[in-house]
């Protein structure tokens, strides 16, 4: 563990949309000033940035990162780029690491920021995630909305083994069960199984509680050395594994929709990098855009036979107290989805878990977490992160 | 309606769209290997050969998934709703998305056999399919 890259600082913005600034920008600074202060550093020590892009322009534009770290006084600076959307948005520790492992950085600021629900709104997001995640020759003619493409893999797994509306929604109910003791989180109601059930139909069997958020929302997190690693104020997270693989980006090409070996080969990947066992992690996070993804991507990580996903997230393991504890924040379902910002998010929360933060929703002496965020869809990024 | 014109990308996809307005579903084969392909484009995915040859297709296929929409993306589809989203697989091998048209949404099946239907939506002409057996409009 000695000679990984350490995550010794990390914080969310605007998340509560309470207090913090509305706009893209202001997000992306705020988070990133205390992101920094939480390492006990300063700009001035920070010699690399990687960033994500925006959802949609004027923002939406390759040059980002390099404008953050002008913003915040970071020069010379190392500054890397993600795009949002096609690659998986969870990229940042990989990036960082890489840089620290190649010498081209030492202190690396990762940083995601969106403000979709005031910028667009629910109404208009909807409008642009369809024209943007679709294809815009050989789909969006056809009507499907983002949520169609959670439709179709739901209908195909439901037809190939069973799974149920109702299996489904254990996971949305479970999400505000975790959502309730976070107070950053977006939806803290709890809700039924027959709430979601009876919830509008968007697109069949994806319902409106099957689907995630609309949120503005920032995140950040500082990446250094593995000999700094204790340095600062915090109990360093490591960053253990990596691992990366595209099944496809429009499902029109995906084979299976059902069947991921791409997620497999990611999670096998990160997992022999980590030198940690499935069975060695103490919580997962699945990216959660929909609750059927919950239940794929479970099935192919590993973590269940395919088929019996459906049944295996349905019994309360997932939930608060139960065994196999998974988005401790409540996801992208209750806690927050502000597009490009929701994988940071919730590797924040996986930061905050195995540094001992998190109060009511601690999962007791968590040492390890899996992060997977996903790009368009399936393609993917798996992450691994221990301390001591 | 208008919005629900294809943004074309391509001289092939010109061709495709061209020939759709005049009712005639056209896939490419690959002279080399004989995979056809979907969307269409300048090299074979299996082979690599740049080989090339239009075929009218009859537009056969099974539907491999769907979903039936009760919220539209935008004002275009409003007037559509409830409509179905299929992807097809079609029996030359190439899976396409297409509407499922001319029925109600809860006669549509996994594994319903469909055949290819134009449709004129104002600003373009679409490939959509119905179910085998029924007419289409
Ligand atoms: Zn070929």
């Amino acid at each position: 563990m000695k000679d990984k890259p350490a995550i010794v600082g990390a914080a969310t913005a605007g998340v509560d949309a309470l207090e913090d600034p509305t706009d893209y920008w202001g997000l992306a600074q705020v988070v990133s000033a205390r992101a920094v202060k939480d390492a006990g550093m300063t700009f001035r020590d920070i010699d690399g940035v990687v960033f994500i892009t925006s959802v949609w322009p004027p923002e939406r534009v390759l040059t980002s990162a390099a404008y953050l770290a002008q913003t915040l006084g970071i020069k010379p600076a190392w500054a890397k780029m993600i795009p949002y959307g096609g690659t998986p948005i969870s990229e940042h520790f990989m990036w960082a690491s890489m840089a620290i492992q190649a010498g081209l950085a030492t202190n690396v600021l990762c940083v995601a920021s969106e403000n979709l629900n005031s910028r667009l709104t629910r109404g208009g997001v909807v409008e642009v995630f369809a024209k943007t995640a679709n294809n815009s020759e050989w789909e969006y003619p056809f009507g499907p909305l983002l949520p169609s493409n959670f439709g179709m893999i739901a209908q195909r797994h439901m037809h190939e083994y069973g799974t149920t509306s109702e299996q489904l929604a254990t996971i949305a109910v479970s999400a505000r069960k975790w959502a309730a003791l976070n107070p950053e989180a977006g939806m803290r109601t709890p809700i039924t199984v027959e709430d979601v059930t009876s919830s509008k139909m968007i697109s069949s069997p994806m319902r409106m509680f099957d689907m995630s958020l609309v949120s503005d929302g920032a995140a950040a997190a500082v990446v250094t050395l593995p000999e700094r690693a204790h340095d600062g104020p915090n109990v360093p997270v490591r960053v253990m594994g990596f691992g990366e693989c595209v099944d496809s980006q429009n499902l029109m090409f995906n084979k299976y929709l059902t069947k991921m070996p791409g997620l497999r080969k990611a999670t096998d990947q990160a997992l022999a990098m980590s030198g940690l066992a499935r069975d060695e992690l103490d919580i997962v996070y699945p990216y959660d855009p929909a609750t059927i993804s919950v239940v794929v991507e479970l099935e192919n990580m590993g973590f269940c036979e395919p088929g019996e996903g459906g049944e295996f997230v349905s019994d309360g393991k997932i939930e608060p107290g139960g065994s196999f504890p998974i988005n401790t924040h409540g996801g992208l379902l209750a806690c927050a989805h502000p597009g490009p910002s929701a994988s940071m998010i919730q590797m924040v929360e996986a930061i905050r878990q195995l540094r001992g933060e998190c109060g009511d929703r601690q999962v007791p002496d968590a040492k390890t977490a899996l992060c997977l965020g996903e790009g368009g869809f399936y393609a993917w990024q798996v992450n691994v992160l221990g301390r001591e | 309606m208008s919005g629900r014109k294809p943004v074309i990308t391509s001289s092939a996809a010109q061709h495709f769209w061209d020939e759709c307005a005049k009712g005639r579903y056209l896939l490419q084969q690959c002279t080399n290997c004989q995979t056809f392909r979907y969307p269409p484009g300048p090299i074979c995915w299996n082979c690599a050969s740049d080989g090339v040859e239009w075929v009218e297709s009859p537009g056969r296929g099974t539907i491999f998934t769907f979903t039936t929409i009760g919220r539209a993306p935008s004002e275009e589809f409003k007037p559509y709703v409830p409509y179905t989203v299929a992807l097809v697989d079609l029996d030359e091998g190439p899976r396409v998305m297409g509407n499922v048209i001319d029925c109600a949404p809860e006669d549509i099946s996994i594994d319903a056999r469909v055949e290819v239907a134009f449709e004129d939506v104002g600003d373009a002409v679409l490939p959509q399919f119905v179910l085998s057996g029924a007419t289409a409009s």
